[in-house]
């Protein structure tokens, strides 16, 4: 499946850019780099590297949370992706048909080193300002990352 | 996906590519993990990557893991900016033996 993306501007300040990705592994570096030069390209005014680096290992840990859990074994959906900003906030919000995210029933990370995963969402939570998860009526699970850009441009 | 050395009687494992997560990570914990099967004593040079995910964290850990089980040690050198806060965010500084670099390991190791 071939990554589609456009963009459209929805108002004076803020524009929407979407890609879709199949829903394997092998697309998660052409998202980083479709988000890497979307940020710098279209909301260059929040474009710190820092910003950018931080948003880049959120949106992976979010989107390889759903490659790893939204679907039964052997199948693969797309995942659709949009990223809209504005000078208040930079917003990634993932949609994909499959199995809704259950926050609650992740146990926080060992950060003592004995064991080797769960450190996904209490990544994405570190690095952004709001981490949500959930389903819309016709089934659509989705997930919204936000990033408050005040801080960013006062830096 | 790795180049190993010997350094002064110390082996060197170098992670070639630049990218260490959900796609990689298998495969760099297999081709890793033969290396420590047959050597106690390893530094891994992280320092061509630039990019690692919670996957490739876990990679990094099960590594240790393996390491210390059979009674060896393993220790870290070359992380760039994003490893390294990659590191300082989930703590991990606070569990690897980690080097500027390769020389400060690989004398550590002996």
């Amino acid at each position: 499946m071939e990554n589609k993306h456009h963009s459209d501007r929805c108002d004076d300040r803020q524009t929407l850019h979407r890609l879709t990705i199949a829903g394997d592994t092998s697309q998660l570096a052409n998202m980083r780099q479709w988000l890497v030069s979307t940020i710098r390209c279209r909301c260059e005014f929040a474009a710190s590297e820092r910003l950018i680096s931080d948003v880049e290992l959120a949106l992976q840990e979010a989107v390889v949370n759903v490659m790893a859990h939204a679907w039964e074994a052997g199948v693969q959906r797309p995942i659709n992706l949009a990223l809209s900003c504005d000078r208040a906030t930079l917003r990634l919000d993932i949609s994909y048909q499959g199995i809704a995210f259950e926050e609650s029933a992740v146990p926080p990370p060992i950060l003592d080193g004995s064991s080797d995963h769960g450190f996904g969402l209490f990544i994405m939570k570190q690095l952004m300002d709001e981490v949500r998860h959930g389903q819309h009526q016709d089934g659509q699970c989705f997930i919204r990352l936000e990033k408050k850009l005040n801080e960013q441009l006062e830096r | 996906m790795i180049d190993v050395q010997e350094v002064s009687g110390t082996i060197v494992v170098q992670i070639a590519g630049t990218t260490l997560d959900a796609h990689t990570s298998k495969d760099v914990r297999r081709e890793i993990g033969a290396q420590l099967e047959v050597n106690k004593h390893v530094v891994l040079d992280l320092s061509q990557l630039t990019f690692v995910d919670s996957s490739g964290l876990g990679v990094l850990l099960a590594c240790l893991r393996q390491v210390t089980a059979s009674g060896g040690d393993l220790k870290l050198c070359g992380l760039t900016p994003q490893v390294r806060s990659v590191f300082q965010l989930t703590r991990m500084h606070n569990v690897f033996s980690i080097h500027n670099t390769r020389d400060e390991a690989v004398r550590a190791s002996h």
